[in-house]
C-alpha cells in the first residue's frame, strides 16, 4: 500500500508481532463455512432426469440484499421445480412441493437466519415455475430493494412493499418476457434516475425440442452442448416511472445480438458517463453493448477485444464481473468458463480495446482445469487489490466417464490478486470441498468490514462462507444514496485514494456472477493506510468528494443536490 | 466460430483443446514422420534369406538415402521377390518424397497386371490416403481386405481412412485389430495413442505411448504425445519432462523438427512462464524461419511480454504464410488495433470473419485483401 512508517517499538518486538501474526493468520482459515450455524439450509432442486433436461444442470442464484432496511443483510434462493421424466408433451414444470420453493432467510440481530418465504410471498409457487437466477434493486425509489427472479419460462417481478411482504407485478410492470431467462440486472441505462432491467436469455430450448446427447450407452447420456439449439436475443425494459415498463429490446437494439447468453454484468468501460453492458455467450461471440447515450446500443465485442478469446475463439462463457481489477480507473472483465478452456480476463487499456490477459495475469494457468460459474473481483484481504473468486463445478454430471481427469464436483477457487498477477489463495476446508456450484453473491454479512460469500449449489446445501481475514486491514464501507440519481446509487463511479496515494476505483452494482445479486455496498480495503480521499460521479453527473474521513467504517453517502 | 463437431461436451472439449495443441491434420502428419529404426517401428523384418537385389534395397533405406531405396525398393517389389517389409519401406519413401503421383503411376500400371497382389494394393491405398483420397483408397483397402483380412496394414489403412472421415471410433477398432495382428509395431501402438489423445482420452493415450515405447524406447514422437496428453490431464511434471525428452532425442539424432519446440513454448507460456517459452520458440524458428504455427506463437508470446511491435512482425509473418490462419489475423488485428492503425485492424477483423466463418478459403486469392 505505502511505505511502511519507521518501527516505534523495539525491532526485535515488531519482528515478534509481525512472526505471530502471520503463524495465526496461516492457521486460520481465509473463510468459513458457517450455512449450518447460521441456520442456513437449503439445497437447489433441479430434479435431474434420464432426459438430461438442459435446465437440470444450469440454475440456481443467491440474492445478498437487505430488503426490511434493517442494516443486515438477508439472503434469497432460487429453486427448480418437479420434472417428470419424460415431460409429457405441454406439462410444465411443478413448483407446488414446498421443498422446491424459492426462500427468503431473514438474519437476525445475532446473525442467524430465519426462513420468511411464506410471510414474504417469495416461493414462486407457482408463477416463478423452475427459477435460475435473481436480480436486486429498488426500480421505485421507495426505499426498499425490489427483486426480478428468472425462470424457464420467463421473468417474475416482485415489489418490495416495506412491511415484509413483496408482490407479484410482474403483469402489471410488463417485464415477464419469454423464454429461458437467465441472469439480470437492474441499472439505469439512460440516466433518468430510475431503475431499468437488462435480462439474459441463453437458448431456445424446450422439454419438447430436447435431444439425446452422448454416447448412446447407459450412464453416456450428456447435456447437450448449446451448439444444438438456436441463439436468441436478450432482454432491456425501460423504466417508465409509473411502476411499469417498456420492452426496448427491438428499439435499443440489444435485440438485434442474438447469442446464448448467460452471466451480465454492467460499467461503464470507456468513463463517459452511461452504463454499458457486457454479456457472457456460452460458445459463441459475446457481447459488449457500448452505450449510444441516445437510448440505443451497438454491439462492440469484435472491435474492442471482448468478444472471442486470444486465439479469436469463442469459448463457454458462464459467470461475468466487470471491475477494474489492475486500479488503472478502466474496468476490466473476467468470464469463467469450462474446463481445457481457461477463465478468460480482458483488461482494459483505456482506449476503447481490451486485452486478453489470461495468461500474464497467471489466471488463466490457475484455471484450465476447471469450469466456472458465478465469479467476482472482490478485495477478500482488504490489501486494496481486488483478487478473484469464481463458484465452481463441470456442468456434466458423468464427466468423469468420458474424461477421467475433470470432475463434476470442484472446490471454489480464490485467487489473490498480487499488483495484477493472481496466485491461488484460500486455505481452509472451503478450499479444499468439492461442490457443485454455480450462481454466488457476495456481500459484508457480518458487518465487520470484509465481504463474505453465498454460494448456491446444486442438490447440495447452500454454501454461507464467512470470511475471517479481511478485517484484520482498514477498510472503509459506502453505502450510497442516490437523490437525483436512482436511489441505489447503481452505476456510481467511486475513486478512493488511500494515505499512501493508492487508487481504488469502483462501480456501485448488484449485478454480476451467475444468475446472482451481490450487496451494492462497496467495501474498500486499505491495508495499513487510512483515507485520503473519495470521488463519487454519480449517475446524474453529480461529481462529489469526500475528505477528513474515518476508516474501518461504512459511510451512508447522499448525493448531493448539485 | 468454433470447430466442434460433436454434440455433447466432453468431445467438444477435447476439440478444443486439439485446436490449439494439433489439430488433426497436423497430428497425423506428424505420426507419418518415422525415424528409420524401421524394424523397430513397424514390428516387420526381412528374411534372413533376403535375395541380393532386395537387400541392397533395404541397405540403402536403412541408410537414410531414401530417393535411392526408392527406386531399388520398386526393382525389388515388381521382381516377386520381395516381401512385406519390402512394401512397408517402399511406402515409407513415398511419405518422406511425397511424391505421391508418380507412384500411383508406377502402381497402378503393375495392378493392372496383379490385381490382387496385396502389398501393391496396400502400396495403392496408401498413397491414395497421403493424396486426400479417402474413398477411392477405402476401395483399395476394402479389395485387400477381402484378399487378406488378417494381414495388419489392411487394418492400419482402414484405420487412416477412418480418420479422414472423422470415425474417430472406427479407426480406434481397426488400430487394435492391426495391433492385435502385429503387437511388436511401435508405430501401431503410437498412432493409438495419438487417437485416443485426439478423443481425449488422455489415460490411454498415455498407456498406448507406453506400449510403443516399450517396443522402441528412443521413439521422439511418443515422448511428445505422451507430454501433450499428460498436459491434457493436469500433470504438469510429467508434461514439462516428456516435452523435454523429445527435444532431446531430436536433437541427439540430429532430427530437425520444430513441432515439440512450438507445443513445449505453448505449454510453458500456458503455464505463466513467458521466459521458459521464448527460447523455445526461438529454437523452433531456427529450424523452420517459415512455420506458421511458430510465427504465430512467437508474435503471440511477444503481445503477452507487451513488446507490441516485435509482436506484429512475427503477426505480419504467420498471416502472410498462412492467410487462412484465423487466429493469427484475430492477434494481428488486437495489435495493429493496439497500435492505433484502425483501418487496417477492421480489414483484418473483416478478414477474420470471413475466414472463421469457414468459407473457402483460398490462400493466394486472399493475400490481396491485405
Amino acid at each position: 500500500m505505502r511505505p511502511r512508517p519507521a518501527p516505534t517499538i523495539d525491532l526485535r518486538v515488531g519482528v515478534l508481532l509481525v512472526v505471530t501474526v502471520a503463524a495465526v493468520l496461516a492457521n486460520t482459515a481465509t473463510f468459513d463455512e458457517v450455512s449450518a450455524a447460521l441456520n442456513v439450509r437449503f439445497s437447489y432442486r433441479h430434479s435431474p432426469t434420464s432426459n438430461k433436461y438442459l435446465i437440470e444442470t444450469m440454475g440456481g442464484g443467491v440474492a445478498l440484499f437487505d430488503y426490511d432496511n434493517d442494516g443486515r443483510l438477508d439472503i434469497f434462493l432460487t429453486n427448480g421445480a418437479k420434472l417428470l421424466d419424460p415431460m409429457p408433451p405441454g406439462s410444465r414444470p411443478d413448483k407446488s412441493d414446498s421443498k422446491y420453493w424459492n426462500r427468503l432467510f431473514h438474519q437476525s440481530k445475532d446473525g442467524t437466519f430465519t426462513d420468511v418465504t411464506l410471510k414474504a410471498g417469495l416461493s414462486g409457487n407457482p408463477e416463478a415455475g423452475y427459477s435460475m437466477g435473481v436480480a436486486a434493486g429498488d426500480y421505485d425509489n421507495d426505499g426498499f430493494e425490489d427483486i426480478l427472479v428468472t425462470s424457464y419460462e420467463g421473468n417474475v417481478l416482485y415489489h418490495n412493499n416495506g412491511d415484509g411482504t413483496f408482490s407479484n407485478v410482474t403483469a402489471k410492470a410488463g417485464v415477464g418476457g419469454s423464454g429461458w431467462t437467465v441472469s439480470a440486472g437492474f441499472f439505469d441505462y439512460n440516466n433518468d434516475g430510475r431503475l431499468d432491467i437488462f435480462v439474459t436469455r441463453y437458448l431456445d430450448w424446450t422439454f419438447e425440442n430436447n435431444r439425446y446427447c452422448g454416447d448412446r450407452v447407459p450412464g453416456y447420456r450428456a447435456y447437450c452442448h448449446p451448439n444444438n439449439f438456436p441463439a436468441v436475443s436478450n432482454l432491456l425494459y425501460r423504466n417508465n416511472g409509473d411502476g411499469t415498463f417498456t420492452d426496448v429490446s427491438k428499439a435499443s437494439g440489444i435485440a438485434n445480438a442474438k447469442g446464448k447468453s448467460l452471466g451480465v454484468a454492467f460499467a461503464d468501460y470507456d468513463n463517459d458517463g452511461w452504463p454499458d453492458i457486457f454479456v457472457a455467450n456460452d460458445s459463441s461471440p459475446c457481447f459488449l453493448f457500448h452505450n449510444n447515450r441516445n437510448g440505443t446500443f451497438s454491439e462492440v465485442g469484435l472491435i474492442t477485444g471482448t468478444s472471442l478469446n486470444q486465439d479469436g475463439g469463442a469459448f463457454a462463457g458462464m459467470g461475468t464481473d466487470f471491475a477494474d481489477y489492475d486500479n488503472d480507473g478502466w474496468p476490466d472483465i473476467i468470464v469463467t468458463d469450462l474446463s481445457n478452456e481457461q477463465y478468460v480476463l480482458f483488461r482494459n487499456t483505456g482506449k476503447g480495446l481490451f486485452l486478453d490477459e489470461s495468461l500474464g495475469s497467471r489466471i488463466g494457468p490457475e484455471s484450465r482445469l476447471f469450469s466456472g460459474w458465478g465469479v467476482k473481483f472482490f478485495d477478500y484481504d482488504n490489501d486494496g487489490w481486488k483478487d478473484l473468486f469464481v463458484a465452481q463445478s463441470h456442468v456434466l454430471d458423468n464427466i468423469a466417464m468420458t474424461a477421467g481427469h475433470l470432475k463434476y464436483e470442484q472446490p471454489p477457487l480464490l485467487l489473490h490478486n498480487g499488483q495484477g498477477k493472481f496466485s491461488r489463495a484460500g486455505s481452509g476446508d472451503v478450499f479444499q470441498q468439492p461442490r457443485v456450484s454455480r450462481g454466488a453473491a457476495f456481500g459484508d454479512i457480518d458487518n465487520d468490514g470484509d465481504v463474505d460469500m453465498v454460494v448456491a449449489n446444486l442438490g447440495q446445501n447452500v454454501s454461507v462462507l464467512r470470511n475471517n481475514i479481511g478485517s484484520h486491514n482498514h477498510w472503509l464501507g459506502l453505502q450510497l444514496q442516490g437523490t437525483r440519481s436512482n436511489r441505489d446509487g447503481i452505476g456510481a463511479r467511486v475513486e478512493v485514494t488511500s494515505s499512501g496515494g493508492m487508487k481504488q476505483f469502483y462501480t456501485v452494482s448488484t449485478s454480476s456472477s451467475y444468475l446472482s445479486a451481490s450487496d451494492r455496498r462497496i467495501i474498500a480495503g486499505l491495508g495499513t493506510d487510512t483515507v485520503k480521499d473519495v470521488v463519487i460521479r454519480w449517475p446524474s453527473g453529480i461529481v462529489q468528494t469526500l475528505a477528513n474521513l474515518s476508516v474501518d467504517r461504512m459511510l451512508k453517502v447522499e448525493e448531493p443536490a448539485r | 466460430m468454433n470447430s466442434r463437431k460433436t454434440d455433447s461436451l466432453p468431445a467438444a472439449e477435447s476439440a478444443e483443446v486439439l485446436r490449439r495443441l494439433a489439430p488433426p491434420e497436423a497430428a497425423f502428419a506428424l505420426l507419418m514422420r518415422t525415424a528409420l529404426c524401421v524394424t523397430l517401428l513397424f514390428g516387420v523384418s526381412v528374411n534372413a534369406e533376403e535375395p541380393p537385389l532386395c537387400e541392397a534395397a533395404s541397405a540403402q533405406f536403412k541408410s537414410g538415402d531414401v530417393s535411392g531405396a526408392q527406386s531399388a525398393l520398386w526393382d525389388c517389389v515388381k521382381s516377386g521377390e520381395g516381401n512385406e517389409t519390402h512394401a512397408v519401406y517402399l511406402a515409407e519413401t513415398y511419405r518422406e518424397l511425397r511424391n505421391y503421383d508418380s507412384g500411383l503411376t508406377r502402381v497402378d500400371a503393375l495392378l493392372e497386371e496383379h490385381a490382387d497382389n496385396i502389398d501393391l494394393l496396400c502400396i495403392a491405398a496408401y498413397l491414395r490416403y497421403r493424396r486426400n483420397e479417402p474413398k477411392e483408397s477405402m476401395l483399395l483397402v476394402s479389395k485387400a481386405y477381402r484378399l487378406a483380412p488378417e494381414n495388419w496394414r489392411v487394418h492400419q489403412l482402414f484405420a487412416l481412412n477412418y480418420i479422414s472421415f472423422n470415425m474417430l471410433e472406427g479407426a480406434k477398432l481397426s488400430l487394435l485389430k492391426a495391433i492385435d495382428l502385429n503387437p511388436r509395431n511401435a508405430e501401431l501402438h503410437y498412432q493409438l495413442a495419438r487417437l485416443y489423445f485426439t478423443l481425449g482420452s488422455y489415460v490411454e493415450s498415455i498407456a498406448a505411448s507406453k506400449q510403443a515405447l516399450s517396443i522402441f524406447p528412443d521413439y521422439a514422437e511418443v515422448y511428445h504425445n505422451l507430454a501433450l496428453s499428460y498436459e491434457g490431464n493436469g500433470n504438469v511434471d510429467l508434461a514439462i519432462a516428456n516435452f523435454e525428452k523429445a527435444i532431446e532425442l531430436d536433437r541427439k539424432h540430429g532430427r530437425k523438427d520444430e513441432s515439440p519446440l512450438i507445443d513445449f513454448a505453448v505449454y510453458q507460456r500456458m503455464q505463466g512462464s513467458p521466459d521458459a517459452s521464448l527460447p523455445l520458440l526461438r529454437e523452433a524458428l531456427a529450424i523452420n524461419p517459415r512455420s506458421p504455427k511458430a510465427n504465430y506463437q512467437m508474435g503471440e508470446l511477444l503481445r503477452d511480454m507487451k513488446r507490441y511491435e516485435e509482436s506484429g512482425k512475427y503477426l505480419e509473418l504467420a498471416v502472410s504464410l498462412d492467410p487462412c490462419n484465423a487466429r493469427a489475423l484475430y492477434g494481428l488485428a488486437m495489435i495493429t488495433r493496439l497500435l492505433e492503425d484502425s483501418d487496417r485492424s477492421e480489414a483484418l477483423l473483416k478478414r477474420f470473419k470471413e475466414v472463421d466463418a469457414g468459407g473457402h478459403c483460398d490462400a493466394a486469392a486472399s493475400r490481396p485483401n491485405y
